[in-house]
């Protein structure tokens, strides 16, 4: 007898593996014997980014220097996804550890956008927004620090969701920026990311950050907007916007004010200083994260005559450009005489961003309508020789991801054929009503 | 904020990384622009405090940390209500449950004997 699923895994393995390939996987499932769990996702494929500790296959982290490693132990996630009858389809690519905005970074290669395989599928889980969007499979967990869910959702015309911090236990998320950092999920329709979210979410004594919070639980879609408060954040919609992207947005704005919502302007005046104060905060975070790969403890070890140079000779190995270069930022940042002039004052900016979001929503604001990105999915290589040009691709997903807020990306329509996105920012804990609206819009936009 | 070849070494030498020669200038350029766009970041008028989403209605105060809760609301993985010192922030002296000659004091472990200059007994 064929083992469940087994068709489903041969079909994207030779896909993947022809020369009309992404390299969205970087390590595919074996078919199981027995048949799923009996649960709210039974049966189904879910793609896993490849920084969430899996017992049956490889976690590396996009890295080259955790090529190979299989974990001890599976993260909360992943098996709550398990548990609730979802099958892991396999392993997605990423930018190293996370760090990148393309899926460039990564130590095997590129992945392609399937919508266009010249441009980039965003980052850093480009992977897993990729095979969502080739029909692999339904939905797919990545992470998302500074917008590594929202920003490659939006370029490959999908969904995305970035709960709130404390939402989805990072047990067994390897860590980038650990004040930062927060599980997501990607699913080709609003139900779909939403369905995920749910099973995924709750307490994990495991967590020290993970909150126990009323549950989120899926809303009845589509919701009335009747009366929903909506502000559109001035400093978002600024002249760094792509007009075609702008006109796409304002069309969202109006068919929301159609369906009974209030829209109105509002503004967020500590915008301007998410992306220097995240630039700080997560290579900060970083350099002492990434400080555990020695070559003793995990992964790779290039050898020395001495402990020192084996160390400095594994890290300098097995780390790509990118990585260094952060933590190289970041250990600058906390270094003797600078550190209250680059970590300090990022932390005072993070706490006036949070302030600013706080003063909003305390002004009745229900929901904040933005753009993900500045523009459409850019060309594979375009970016990669220019760190900053890549940072400021996520200028309008990082205040969220400081503030600790949930936010989403649902597609808002096309720019030249190349998909785009909207995203939702709610108050804390606000998931629910945040995927109301998005429902409303992509019920709205469909594959437009 | 000009970052030179020497400043790269230092750096380097406390990330446990080795940068190859050909590696250094870019390498100084690349955290220059990036340290450069941080020079932005306005100092004055910020607040100080933790931040982080707020804590949810009914929120299970076991679950929540300690300490650290700003007293505006503004954030905190945490739960809402007054604020609280940062017992971290003070001397180790004031605060630890046994300090001498700079050091925490802390039982000794199975089988060593409290001032027996650690001889496993």
């Amino acid at each position: 007898m064929t083992p469940p699923g087994v068709e489903h895994l041969e079909v994207v393995r030779s896909q993947e593996d022809s020369p009309d390939g992404l390299n969205a996987f970087l390590a595919m499932a074996e078919p199981e014997a027995s048949a799923p769990t009996p649960g709210p996702l039974e049966g189904e494929w879910v793609a896993v980014k490849d920084n969430l500790a899996t017992l049956e296959l490889p976690t590396t982290c996009g890295s080259r220097l955790l090529d190979g490693y299989v974990s001890p132990f599976e993260a909360t996630a992943v098996r709550r996804l398990r548990e609730a009858g979802g099958r892991v389809l396999g392993k997605t690519n990423m930018d190293e550890f996370g760090m990148g905005s393309s899926t460039e970074n990564s130590a095997f290669g590129s992945t392609l956008n399937p919508v266009d395989r010249e441009r980039v599928p965003g980052g850093s889980s480009g992977g897993s927004a990729a095979a969502v969007a080739a029909g692999y499979a339904p939905m797919a967990l990545g992470s998302d620090t500074g917008g590594s869910v929202r920003q490659p959702a939006a370029f490959c015309g999908i969904v995305g969701i970035k709960p709130t911090y404390g939402r989805v236990s990072r047990y067994g998320l390897v860590a980038y920026a650990s004040s930062l950092d927060q599980v997501g999920t990607l699913g080709r329709t609003v139900r779909d990311a939403a369905r995920l979210l749910e099973v995924v979410a709750g307490h994990d004594p495991r967590d020290a950050t993970s909150i126990e919070a009323p549950p989120f639980i899926l809303p009845e879609l589509p919701a009335s907007l009747e009366g929903l408060r909506v502000g559109l954040p001035a400093e978002y919609w600024g002249p760094g916007l792509d007009g075609r992207v702008r006109e796409r947005l304002e069309a969202i704005r109006d068919l929301l004010a159609d369906a009974g919502a209030v829209v109105a302007p509002i503004s967020l005046p500590t915008t301007e200083l998410a992306i220097p104060s995240y630039y700080v905060l997560a290579p900060a975070e970083a350099s002492s994260n990434l400080s555990r790969y020695d070559g003793v403890r995990y992964g790779r070890r290039v050898e020395a005559e001495e402990i020192g140079a084996m160390v400095r000779r594994t890290r300098s190995e097995g780390f790509g450009l990118e990585v260094k270069r952060r933590i190289m930022a970041g250990t600058f940042a906390l270094s003797a005489g600078y550190y209250d002039a680059y970590y300090g004052a990022a932390q005072r900016a993070r706490a006036r961003i949070v302030e600013d979001f706080g003063r909003v929503f305390d002004s009745g604001v229900d929901v904040l309508l933005t753009p993900t990105t500045p523009g459409p999915a850019f060309r594979l290589g375009e970016k990669v020789e220019d760190p900053l040009s890549m940072y400021l691709e996520d200028v309008f997903t990082v205040p969220a991801s400081l503030a600790g807020l949930p936010a989403m990306s649902v597609p808002a329509g096309r720019v030249d054929g190349l998909p785009i996105g909207a995203q939702l920012i709610a108050p804390w804990w606000q998931e629910a009503r945040m995927v109301s609206v998005a429902s409303r819009i992509e019920q709205e936009v469909g594959d437009a | 904020m000009k970052i030179d070849p020497t400043e790269v070494a230092r750096i380097a030498a406390l990330a446990h990384l080795e940068i190859e020669p050909g590696e250094v200038q870019r390498m100084a350029e690349d955290m220059e622009a990036i340290l450069g766009h941080a020079d932005r970041l306005d100092a004055g008028g910020a607040t100080d405090g933790a931040v982080g989403p707020r804590a949810p209605e009914g929120a299970d105060e076991e679950h929540t940390p300690e300490g650290a809760v700003p007293s505006d609301g503004v954030g905190g993985v945490r739960r809402p209500g007054g604020a609280r010192p940062d017992e971290l922030g003070a001397a180790p002296e004031t605060w630890a449950p046994k300090w001498e000659e700079g050091f925490f004091v802390v039982p000794p472990p199975p089988g060593v004997q409290a001032g027996d200059g650690g001889g496993v007994s």
